[in-house]
């Protein structure tokens, strides 16, 4: 998820003078804005992320739910915001490997890595993410670690996707 | 609302943000302890606005009111609807909250 949005008009609820909720896009450096306020009184922060570069297990416009990042206790697997630092950009990928400058980090569904992240440029964690009102579990939990050593080596798309392919063509039979 | 009067002297509160995009105020409350922009996500439209940069913790409504009227050469008992209705909206979302 890395695209930048573009915005549209909120969906019309509420008074004459007050528009509520409904889907706004905004764009990338106006999020992180919002972002890092509401990281910055410890609260999470929940958005529909546009983009393809983290499916299939974030999709574009699920919706993911941020916490406030702990450098202590990210791991691994992880799936972190940050600032890309030579472009400013919002990007949400996951962490491939560790060093002491940073994170290395790489979209699921890319074939570069995004290069070593400082600590500093990261804001925050995925925690959640939810497709069609439903809380996926695939890709936060104890398998973020396997997904991000495939990544690493470039396996991803040899090993796991054929798999999901499979496993959504079973589904519907 | 009962306890909302012309003397009353509102407040932002702390448990949202707010930010100016591209014209239009956006407000995230995070009182529940998401900012939400999917289901709790506010836009203040062009009057709101005006009202909203006004309530500073020190102006009353009436005081509101009377720099609205003037800056709009409007009259007063409209301006002061207006200035009400967006307070009663925005207190009962815990947007606002009465100073004092």
């Amino acid at each position: 998820m890395n695209e930048n949005q573009t915005k549209d008009q909120p969906e019309e609820k509420g008074t004459s003078y007050v528009h509520i909720g409904g889907p706004i896009s905004i764009s990338n450096k106006y999020l992180i804005g919002i972002i890092r306020d509401v990281m910055a009184h410890g609260q999470m922060f929940r958005f529909a992320a546009p983009g393809f570069s983290m499916s299939p297990f974030i999709r574009d416009r699920d919706v993911i739910t941020l916490a406030p990042y702990e450098r202590t206790t990210c791991r691994i697997g992880a799936v972190v915001a940050f600032v890309r630092p030579w472009t400013g950009q919002l990007v949400v990928h996951r962490v491939i490997a560790a060093s002491e400058d940073g994170w290395r980090i790489k979209g699921d569904n890319n074939p570069e890595e995004d290069g070593l992240i400082p600590h500093d440029a990261i804001i925050c964690q995925v925690i959640k993410v939810e497709r069609d009102g439903k809380n996926i579990q695939h890709g936060l939990g104890p398998e973020r670690t396997i997904i991000a050593l495939l990544s690493r080596w470039n396996l991803l798309s040899y090993l796991l996707y054929p798999i999901v392919k499979l496993y959504s063509v079973i589904r519907r039979i | 609302m009962d306890n909302l009067t012309p003397e009353s002297i509102l407040v932002h509160s702390d448990d949202i943000v707010s930010r100016e995009i591209e014209g239009e105020l956006i407000i995230v409350p995070i009182a529940s302890g998401i900012g939400d922009m999917e289901d709790e996500l506010y836009t203040l439209n062009e009057t709101g606005r005006s009202i909203w940069e006004r309530i500073d913790g020190k102006r009353s409504l009436q005081n509101i009111t009377g720099d609205l009227a003037e800056e709009y050469s409007a009259t007063p008992d409209i301006i002061m609807k207006d200035v009400v209705g967006l307070a009663e909206e925005l207190l009962k979302r815990k947007i606002l909250v009465i100073k004092g």
